[in-house]
């Protein structure tokens, strides 16, 4: 009981923290959203006319009432609204992370398509040739830059073959090519994990003893090895799962994939500050409650503490 | 023995001085080398084919991009370097502080590294790139402010763990002052790990900036880029992919090398660090 | 160990036939679609559409779900549409419109005078942007009449109301920004935002049934894409294929292709507060090294109209000028009479070099192309130039000082008046005037233009302002850039509209 309500006491500074930093910053930076709210390079308007509208939306006053304002807002579960598309903010997110989600998963599962089984092979077959191909590509995989690797599969397979859309969203099609440029460049980092984390565990004492004990081979590697391998993959993937909604961000603009990320760059360009900052908060959110997943995962996996508290 | 063993343990921080110091000198002169001006608007020779003029061919305003290309790595890999050793110049001192001094000053600082490694890299740089408005400038910095925290956590770890060794106990007897301690004891011990680090990172910087101002968040026009030349390229992919290709692959060939150097330099270290322990 | 082997053999299969399941299902979905007896179009640009509210975005307009109370035609009357006719009496603060009789809306009810007074008010509610252009104070619904009381005299008020924005819904409905119901030919089927948006035939619409039933509305940013997707038959109208494979397509005899001049103007602004800028020789010389034909030809692939002025020479607002030359002998000549002197490759005055700060911006990609052209030009002159791009262009020129020009695209006549753009960028207080360009001979005259309502008295007192702006070179006007779509031969009845506010229409109708 404690524990969860420190760690709740922890989150909520979190989230203030972020709020008032990430606030404070998007103040400070040069932009002015009223301007293109008017789009002066459309209708003739005033100078005076922008000044209403400016303190219309509280923008004249100093930023800690705008700060407070936001805050008292916010307890109450409201972003406020989309400058551009006068939509509640909670709603313009909601309505954008299925994609975001859709994609982030589909990379995932091409990652684990690729790097596990390359990750084994090259893990059982030691120095042979499909350990050196797998770590070619784990070179290659990484120095790729991904944005460059995704135009060349659009070009080549939506715009010369014509045989996959290159943009939007839609169809399982429409995921293909961004979650593959995202799921090769994540593969090179994790084939290279799981062959070492099964190399490692392979030599492990309890591996050992579980030979002497007689256990079958195929148990000793799913059950044992396979499972021990896999913490520090969950591990890292905490980490990853984070870099890649960063990833999802620029794949999103390149394939004008209408997710989160296209949203905040939008958003960015057009200085529509409450959708920013929402963006920012549940990236925050995000990123704790993945953290808390992998840590009690982790826990579940490690067959250590699993073979000492149990069998 | 003893005066084996140091230079042993110095050979690969003096092969990557070498490397660097070429590097650097290479993408000094590169201007120089270059056999255009890169810059040169000429309308006249626009979208060249690769020939014995211009080995590369020339891009949509009849610039020579073999020329860009160099001039461009001065940029790229040029703002890399800036960045990481500047992220390095902020996190050495923090982490030192952080790890030596301990109490408050530690948990206030560690609070500010983990709030920024919570956010994936790529989401911070772009949205403080895209708050202070688009530019090279603006880049380096956000880019040093995502990673200065790495460096300041690795550099408190190994601080914390050498803290209480015993050869940090023998200099305080001797009535080292901290400060004589830090530069004498313990800056040594950690700037290995800080170079590995920094070579491993210089390929990740690279494809960061590459990403940014590939998507008009970096570098400016007319200035040669190497993301910013694929961003300018990418309407003539249909009729002129060499536009396309030749950066990109500059970038993968540039990061490829680095990331081996970075793995030797870490393997090294591993095999090094391990030796010691026995 | 064999057994391993085996193990992983049968992992990779598997996997192999989940990625095969796959792909073969989705292949059927896609075919499904196939060839129906239904006439349906498929329309591909890169128009953005966030949402579907038609106050705030141009696509339901475009789309042909809404119409508004005016329209404009190609060569700039202003026509009714929703209204019948309109008159003011007090030179443009009251106005008095009549409403078409035997409009409905797509959910069957009739429009009257009511119904607009009730979408005009959540307008200006809900955009911020039309509130202030159309500045209206009051109105008044009397059966099919609705009379405007405007808070000052606005005598081209019908022009404002040609924008997409001032379009007219019906507000009783639930979801306006997912799917509007409007009076136009179309209505919405399914909206997915910033991705695609389907539309079905309003049966009972007011001008006659329109020709096709379905339209789609799709969205690609990559110009590249939307030429191959026009390649591959996924679209049947592609605006704005890749500028470059143009040519391509007009050799292409199953393709037709449309290129029509845009209100768009591409120009050189001066900050007229800078020492330098405010010489009209500088001006000139800066004018001279821009040389039109060569950026119609070669930045925009022939796309564009060399300029002589804001407005396309068509316009009935636009003046006759003077033969303007271009090159380089030409701007050093002005730049000697403005007092420099070349030395080692500089140019000098006073011994002090000409340094320029150059500013555009990114979201039209030929703004910097221009840029770099000008600045490539000004250094074989001498001419130090530093481009900046910047993100937030509105914003950068208004707050800042520390520019000397500006490459600029704007809209100069986008609903079919000089209005805007006189008094946008040439009066003291106007949005656009970054410049600050204060001239009171120009400022009388656009003073007596706002105050007058007689269209061809407004069109003399226009081109008397444009002749002032030209002779002193206040902006430097490059190019017009051109709006170009290519589509099936079997399309019929597809227009370009200059601008770019009609797309869809009741006559579209696709053949064999």
């Amino acid at each position: 009981m404690k524990q969860i309500l420190k760690r709740l006491l922890e989150f909520t500074l979190f989230i203030l923290i972020l709020s008032i930093v990430s606030f404070t910053f998007m103040k400070l930076a040069p932009g002015d959203p009223v301007r293109s709210i008017l789009s002066v390079d459309d209708v003739s308007i005033s100078e005076a006319q922008i000044e209403e509208l400016r303190s219309e939306l509280g923008l004249d006053k100093p930023v800690v009432i705008q700060y407070l304002h936001w805050l008292y807002s916010f307890i109450q579960f409201d972003l406020g609204h989309s400058y551009m598309t006068k939509q509640p903010v909670v709603h313009e997110l909601l309505e954008k992370l299925p994609a975001t989600l859709q994609l982030t998963i589909a990379s995932l599962v091409i990652m684990m398509m690729i790097s596990v089984p390359l990750g084994i092979l090259s893990a059982i077959y030691k120095d042979s040739w499909i350990d050196h191909v797998s770590r070619m590509f784990a070179l290659g995989g990484s120095a790729i830059p991904s944005f460059w690797l995704g135009l060349l599969l659009v070009q080549i397979f939506s715009v010369k073959l014509g045989l996959l859309p290159s943009m939007g969203k839609g169809s399982f099609l429409h995921l293909l090519l961004p979650s593959i440029t995202l799921g090769i460049a994540m593969a090179a980092v994790y084939v290279r994990l799981i062959r070492a984390s099964l190399i490692e565990s392979l030599g492990e004492d309890f591996i050992r003893s579980a030979k002497s004990r007689g256990y079958s081979r195929r148990k000793i590697f799913f059950q044992l090895a396979f499972r021990h391998a896999l913490a520090p993959v969950i591990n890292v993937l905490g980490v990853t799962i984070g870099s890649l909604l960063g990833g999802t961000v620029i794949i999103e603009v390149i394939f004008s994939y209408p997710g989160l990320g296209k949203l905040v760059i939008d958003s960015i360009l057009r200085r529509d500050y409450p959708v920013i900052q929402g963006y920012i908060l549940s990236m925050g959110i995000i990123v704790v409650i993945v953290n808390l997943l992998v840590d009690s995962t982790h826990r579940y996996l490690d067959p250590k503490i699993r073979i000492k508290g149990g069998e | 023995m003893g005066k084996m063993k140091t230079i042993v343990a110095r050979m690969p921080i003096m092969i990557l001085v070498i490397v660097l110091l070429s590097i650097s000198l290479f993408l000094f002169i590169a201007p120089i080398v270059a056999p255009y001006d890169p810059l040169k608007v000429e309308m006249g020779s626009r979208l060249l084919p690769i020939s014995s003029e211009h080995w590369l061919g020339t891009d949509h305003l009849g610039r020579d991009i073999l020329s860009r290309l160099l001039v461009g790595a001065q940029v790229t890999v040029g703002s890399t370097f800036l960045i990481l050793f500047l992220s390095i110049a902020i996190g050495l001192p923090f982490g030192l502080i952080s790890g030596y001094v301990g109490g408050w000053v530690d948990r206030v600082l560690m609070r500010i590294v983990d709030a920024i490694l919570a956010f994936p890299d790529y989401i911070v740089a772009i949205v403080l790139t895209g708050l202070l408005g688009p530019g090279l400038s603006n880049l380096v910095i956000s880019v040093i402010i995502v990673k200065w925290v790495k460096y300041t956590r690795l550099v408190r770890g190994t601080v914390l763990s050498e803290k209480y060794a015993d050869y940090i106990a023998m200099a305080k007897v001797n009535g080292l002052n901290p400060f004589q301690i830090l530069t004498k004891h313990i800056i040594p011990h950690v700037m290995g790990n800080v170079l590995v680090l920094a070579t491993l990172d210089i390929g990740k910087t690279i494809l960061l900036i590459a990403s940014l101002s590939y998507i008009g968040l970096g570098n400016q026009p007319p200035n040669p880029e190497w993301g910013s030349m694929l961003n300018e390229g990418k309407q003539f992919f249909y009729n002129e992919p060499q536009l396309m290709f030749i950066p990109g692959i500059a970038i993968v060939i540039v990061v490829l090398f680095f990331n081996l150097f970075g793995d030797k330099l870490r393997d090294y270290y591993d095999v090094k660090n391990k030796q010691g322990g026995y | 160990m064999k057994f391993m082997k085996s193990k992983c053999m049968m992992l990779i299969m598997v996997l192999s036939f989940v990625l095969v399941a796959c792909s073969s299902h989705d292949n059927e979905e896609t075919n499904t679609g196939g060839e129906s007896e239904n006439k349906e179009i498929t329309f591909l640009s890169n128009f953005p559409f966030e949402t579907m509210d038609p106050h705030l975005n141009w696509t339901p307009m475009r789309a042909g779900v809404v119409e508004t109370l005016v329209k404009i035609t190609e060569d700039y009357n202003i026509e009714p549409w929703l209204a019948s006719e309109w008159e003011t009496k007090d030179n443009g603060q009251t106005w008095t419109f009549k409403i078409t009789e035997n409009v409905t809306f797509q959910n069957g009810k009739t429009l009257d005078a009511e119904a607009v007074k009730a979408s005009f008010e959540r307008n200006i509610q809900n955009s911020a942007k039309m509130k202030a252009a159309l500045s209206i104070e009051s109105m008044e619904a009397e059966g099919q009449k609705l009379t405007f009381r405007l808070e000052k005299a606005l005598p081209q008020f019908p022009s404002e109301l040609v924008h997409p924005n001032a379009s007219i819904i019906d507000v009783t409905e639930e979801n306006m920004e997912t799917a509007p119901i409007g009076t136009g030919p179309f209505q919405v089927a399914t909206f997915e935002a910033g991705t695609k948006l389907e539309l079905n035939r309003y049966d009972d619409y007011w001008g006659g049934k329109p020709k096709l039933n379905k339209v789609t509305f799709t969205y690609n940013e990559d110009a590249n894409a939307r030429t191959a997707a026009l390649q591959s038959g996924d679209a049947d109208i592609v605006y704005r294929p890749a500028i470059e494979s143009l040519e391509l397509l007009k050799q292409d005899k199953s393709i037709a292709t449309e290129v029509v001049p845009s209100t768009r103007t591409t120009m050189l602004m001066f900050n007229m507060n800078v020492e330098t800028t405010q010489d009209e020789n500088i001006r000139r010389a800066l004018e001279a090294l821009i040389h039109r034909e060569e950026v119609v030809s070669s930045v925009m692939a022939g796309q564009a109209e060399v300029s002589q002025g804001p407005f396309l020479a068509d316009a009935p607002f636009s003046p006759s000028y003077e033969e303007k030359e271009f090159g380089e002998e030409i701007a050093k000549e002005y730049l000697q009479t403005a007092g420099f002197v070349m030395e080692n490759g500089k140019a000098l005055k006073d011994g002090n070099p000409l340094e320029l700060t150059l500013v555009t911006y990114n979201y039209r990609p030929d703004l910097p192309i221009v840029a770099q052209i000008l600045e490539s030009n000004a250094k074989e002159l001498g001419i130090t130039m530093d481009i900046q791009i910047v993100e937030n262009i509105d914003e950068y020129l208004k707050t800042k000082d520390d520019w000397d020009l500006a490459i600029y695209s704007a809209n100069t006549a986008p609903r079919g008046d000089a209005g805007y753009f006189l008094n946008a960028v040439y009066m003291e207080n106007g949005a656009l005037n970054f410049g600050e360009v204060r001239d009171q001979n120009l400022v009388n005259v656009i003073h007596e233009f706002n105050g007058t309502a007689e269209i061809e008295k407004r069109n003399e007192l226009a081109k008397e302002a444009v002749t002032i702006i030209d002779e002193n070179r206040y902006h430097s006007f490059v190019v017009h850039p051109s709006n170009y779509a290519a589509y099936k031969n079997t399309v019929k009845n597809y227009q370009i509209s200059k601008s770019e506010f009609y797309v869809i229409t009741k006559d579209i109708d696709i053949g064999e």
